[in-house]
């Protein structure tokens, strides 16, 4: 007794040297051997507990080759590493995850809430496994106490376990906390979890052989022995065989002590690949020789004994005291690994998503208060570690040790198999929501609570029998371990299925119905696009941050030395300087989160960052990036046609553009020519005839009068000449002002027709329809007459009729006042019809000598009336309507 | 980290839509070590398709642990073959180099 004692200490210590020695050599940088892929492997082992080491012999017992399943699942799962555990290392090595409460709020947008479900999940559902431990070393040592007295040395059970959880928690503290690593890795644990892999695997192995060669005499008589005994008989149940297989493979990745191994405490990924082959080969060995234990134990040991503890049982009633020994090493190893490996995840997972969230709230973050926030972590996972310890013992006091416990491993499986759905659609499918999940993730927990947890503490302890057998208030379809009415399956198959599929059903359907907020959605390409991308996309915006809060925000979270290294790194990559403080520029921040997330998790370093940046970290680039790849090559390819379109409209518009000066320098030409032209015609015969009067000395006066006149009405000609096109380019400049006054029409047509003169004369017969005399004018009504006289004197001078008549007309329509001046004559021809607007434009050769910009003149006064002037076709004679608004209130800016 | 990781991944094929031979070869590899688990849950689940005890042609459990174990260490050798054939070699890996080794073998 005083010698198991004295064992198990100096294994203890053996063990804290392991981890002591591991711990400098990581800190001298002689680490390279600790973190090699067979270390990986054998850290890997946690998954076979003293649960297991001890159980799988009873489960085989009770069960036959059943018990294989649970070893299957995980083989599988690491045989298919390359479908789900690279990708899960990957993210956890690129986000810094700290476990798997971390993983899924920070896939769903660094959800917290999300991470203290997760997180009170995996405390449920690990305590009472953790209590299992307890157990069973307690057993393992009651046995022991009960063969080396004689069957009279019974122990306090009580006093033993709580000694166990005492010392278990006490060197979990030691090596799981102390330091707060970036990357929240330990080396010192995981040598010593190797180790205890070691001796568990050998001291198996040992019982297995001396079971086998020792007392069966070998492989052929084993197997004879298999088939005679009461477990010979193939009678395995498919859906718990298959069932199990997928419920062990699930809680092989979910489980969190195997996610801290696995993901967390990773250093290569390279590991993984030999660790795909070379963990289901543990495995493989540890199974091996589990059948024959129990045969022999079946056949070897009294009726009625624990098959749990065969493993020791067997070789103690051969008198092997000394395998029996190894054998408790064995089962002890088992128990501690998987004690220290779960509560370091587990205390990681309250501190970073329960205490620190809550410290950061209540202290308002890291700058204003003093204090050092690696004390606080450290303290509150110290704290943790005992808590959970304690309530793990409390658990099994309560419990009262019994067989109700041994049922408690599967049905932690079950628990934290809830997590599998939304960790599997979180890095594989970008459209799950965090409200999917949180939905999913919370009834599975409710299913699991109801069907499985709290039934499996025994009849009466939570529900009654009458409610186990007839559901609550006699609703028979809830009946806990008979959800719809569907009996006879077993319950802990009953509760997997149900809370399975439901989990997922909700997951899904949730997520396709929500629509995820920008972070989520950020974070769910970068997990699931995880091998695509080598940068992250998010950042922090710039500016509001500072680096002097920064600094001191971090020197708290990493420790003085390492954050001054880091923002000294950070300063000479940026400016290439030492000595001054980094700008915080959103990849720095990015970095800095990373860090700091590795320290206190994503989502209290999200919140401390976000605390001193304040800026909202996603960003239109990043709205951008959260696009589909699809979206982004459709917008690249938008844009480049809506490029290409624009350069075409501007070349096209260019094109018109010189067109038009080309045309207008044409114009200009043939302008000035025409000036020319009509200036020369007067200027020559002014100049021929004061040639003449001024060369003849003997001219008669009458003649001299008639030289004298042509003279001045070439003179007036061009002074006429000169005031058109004076008049017309002060119309054209816009330059020209409005007289604005209220006149009648009817007036306004009776002064024209009387100014043009044609009233008096015959030589135009006019004849007007009058208009209503209540149309009153408000425009410029000089400018209006001018037109008209205009229009009524080309009548005169181009009607070519016998007997000329002019018909003028003219109504209102929707306040536009429309005047028509319609003669007799032979109008103008078609293909004049565009250019008789035009300036110098006439119409054949006439005598009528005007210049030929009386109508160009008119086009632009009733451009400036707002109104316009127009050949009417189709008259039988020239025809011009003139169109305007009888009130003027816009007036138009030059052509 | 990326650094590790080029070395472990699929063999980047550039957007090329044909590899050279070792980046083929090693393309196969990993369609095997995905396929690998498929076919080890498929054997693994064929126990349930046997007659239970006392039923025609009934199976012991030793032949059935047999069966299991049997499979077990075929899965194992094809892992470590799998894992071992997509080691990265120490071979330089400029794309001329990767040519060479590629027409050799």
């Amino acid at each position: 007794m005083n010698l198991l004692i004295f064992v198990s200490l100096g294994y203890v210590m053996v063990l804290f040297i392991v981890a002591f020695a591991a711990e400098r050599a990581a800190r001298a940088g002689r680490a390279t051997w600790l973190r090699s892929s067979m270390i990986y492997t054998l850290s890997l082992s946690i998954y076979c507990t003293a649960w297991t080491f001890y159980g799988a012999v009873g489960f085989a017992v009770r069960s036959g080759l059943e018990f294989v399943t649970i070893y299957l699942g995980p083989s599988l799962v690491m045989l298919g590493w390359w479908w789900t555990l690279r990708k899960l290392v990957r993210i956890g090595r690129t986000q810094r995850i700290t476990s798997i409460a971390d993983l899924i709020s920070s896939r769903f947008g660094k959800s917290n809430l999300l991470a203290i479900g997760l997180t009170l999940l995996a405390v449920a559902g690990t305590t009472p496994y953790i209590a299992l431990q307890l157990q069973s070393v307690t057993q393992s040592y009651a046995v022991f106490a009960r063969a080396s007295q004689g069957g009279t040395g019974e122990i306090n059970q009580t006093v033993t376990a709580l000694w166990i959880a005492v010392g278990l928690a006490f060197f979990t503290i030691l090596f799981g906390t102390r330091k707060l690593d970036v990357n929240e890795r330990h080396d010192g644990v995981v040598m010593a979890i190797a180790v205890e892999a070691v001796v568990k695997l050998i001291a198996l192995l040992a019982v297995g052989v001396f079971v086998v060669w020792g007392l069966s005499g070998g492989i052929a008589p084993m197997l004879e022995n298999i088939d005679a005994s009461e477990i010979g008989a193939w009678d395995v149940s498919g859906g718990r065989w298959a069932g199990l297989t997928f419920l062990s493979a699930a809680a092989f990745i979910c489980l969190p002590r195997m996610f801290h191994v696995m993901v967390v405490e990773n250093d290569d990924e390279r590991h993984l690949r030999t660790a795909s082959w070379a963990f289901p080969a543990y495995l493989l060995l540890m199974s091996l020789f589990v059948l024959p234990i129990a045969v022999t134990g079946l056949d070897l040991l009294p009726e009625g004994s624990n098959p749990d503890m065969f493993v020791l049982t067997v070789p103690l009633s051969q008198g092997q005291n000394g395998l029996a020994m190894l054998s408790f090493l064995g089962g002890f190893s088992s128990a501690t690994s998987m004690v220290i490996v779960a509560t370091i995840a587990l205390s990681t997972m309250v501190s970073n998503h329960i205490v620190m969230p809550i410290w950061v709230s209540v202290t308002g973050g890291g700058v204003s208060v003093s204090g050092d926030v690696r004390f606080v972590v450290l303290l509150a996972r110290r704290l943790s570690i005992g808590a959970i310890v304690m309530l793990a013992y409390f658990y099994f006091q309560l419990s009262g040790g019994g067989s109700a416990l041994a049922a408690m491993g599967l049905v932690s499986f079950v628990g934290v198999a809830q997590a599998l759905p939304i960790m599997i659609g979180g890095i594989f499918w970008r459209g799950a929501t965090r409200l999917g999940a949180l939905c999913g993730l919370g009834i599975g927990f409710a299913i699991w609570t109801y069907a499985l947890f709290l039934p499996s503490l025994g009849n009466g302890l939570v529900f009654s029998d009458a409610m186990l057998a007839n559901g609550p208030w006699g609703l028979e379809w809830l009946t806990p371990q008979a959800l719809f009415r569907i009996k006879g399956l077993d319950p802990i198959l009953h509760c997997l299925l149900w809370s399975v599929l439901f989990n997922s059903a909700a997951f899904v359907l949730v997520s396709l119905c929500t629509f995820p907020a920008p972070m989520e959605r950020l974070q769910g390409a970068q997990f699931v696009n995880v091998f695509q991308q080598a940068q992250p996309s998010r950042g922090w915006s710039q500016g509001a941050a500072q680096s002097e809060d920064l600094m001191i925000m971090s020197q708290r979270i990493l420790g003085a030395r390492e954050a001054q290294a880091l923002f000294e790194k950070e300063a000479r990559l940026q400016q290439g300087a030492q000595g001054a403080l980094p700008e915080p520029t959103p990849e720095f921040l990015e970095s800095l989160e990373r860090k700091l997330s590795g320290s206190v998790g994503a989502a209290t370093a999200h919140a401390m960052i976000g605390q001193i940046a304040g800026g909202m970290s996603v960003s239109v680039d990043d709205l951008l990036a959260v696009a589909d790849e699809t979206a982004q090559i459709m917008e690249y390819s938008n844009k480049l046609e809506a490029q290409s379109f624009e350069l075409t409209r501007t070349a096209e518009q260019l094109r018109q553009v010189n067109e038009k000066l080309t045309q207008i320098s044409v114009q200009k030409d043939g302008f000035i020519s025409q000036i020319s032209h009509e200036l020369r015609t007067p200027m020559t015969s002014i100049r021929a005839f004061s040639e003449i009067l001024r060369d003849s000395d003997d001219m008669q006066a009458s003649d001299k009068a008639r030289y004298a006149g042509i003279i001045h009405s070439e003179t007036l000609r061009l002074t006429r000449l000169l005031d058109d096109l004076l008049d017309l380019a002060v119309l054209e400049a816009g330059r020209v002002s409005l007289n604005l006054s209220d006149k009648p029409l009817l007036e306004v047509l009776e002064n024209a027709v009387s100014s043009s003169g044609v009233s008096h004369s015959n030589t135009l017969q006019v004849t007007r329809e009058d208009p209503p005399a209540e149309i009153m004018l408000f425009t410029d009504v000089d400018r209006l007459s001018q037109v008209f006289i205009n229009v009524i004197s080309n009548a005169v001078k181009y009607c070519t009729a016998q007997e000329p008549t002019l018909h003028i007309k003219s109504f209102e329509q929707d306040g536009t006042v429309i005047v028509d001046f319609i003669d007799n004559g032979a109008g103008i021809d078609e293909d004049m019809r565009s250019v008789i607007f035009e300036k110098f434009s006439r119409v054949g050769e006439t005598q009528a000598g005007g210049a030929g910009l009386g109508l160009a003149i008119c086009r632009e006064i009733m451009h400036r009336l707002d109104g316009d002037i127009s050949y009417l076709g189709g008259q039988n004679g020239g025809a011009f309507r003139v169109r305007f608004p009888a009130r003027l209130t816009t007036i138009q800016p030059s052509v | 980290m990326s650094d590790r990781g080029s070395v472990y991944d699929a063999p980047d094929t550039g957007g090329r839509l044909f590899l050279e031979r070792r980046g083929y070869r090693q393309r196969r590899i990993i369609d095997a070590a995905r396929i690998l688990p498929i076919v080890g849950l498929l054997l693994w689940l064929v126990p349930l398709i046997w007659p239970d005890a006392g039923e025609d042609g009934a199976i012991g459990t030793a032949q059935a642990t047999l069966y299991v174990f049997a499979i077990w260490v075929v899965l194992i050798a094809a892992g470590a073959f799998l894992a071992w054939r997509m080691a990265p070699h120490e071979e330089p890996a400029s794309d001329g180099a990767n040519n060479v080794q590629g027409s050799a073998r």
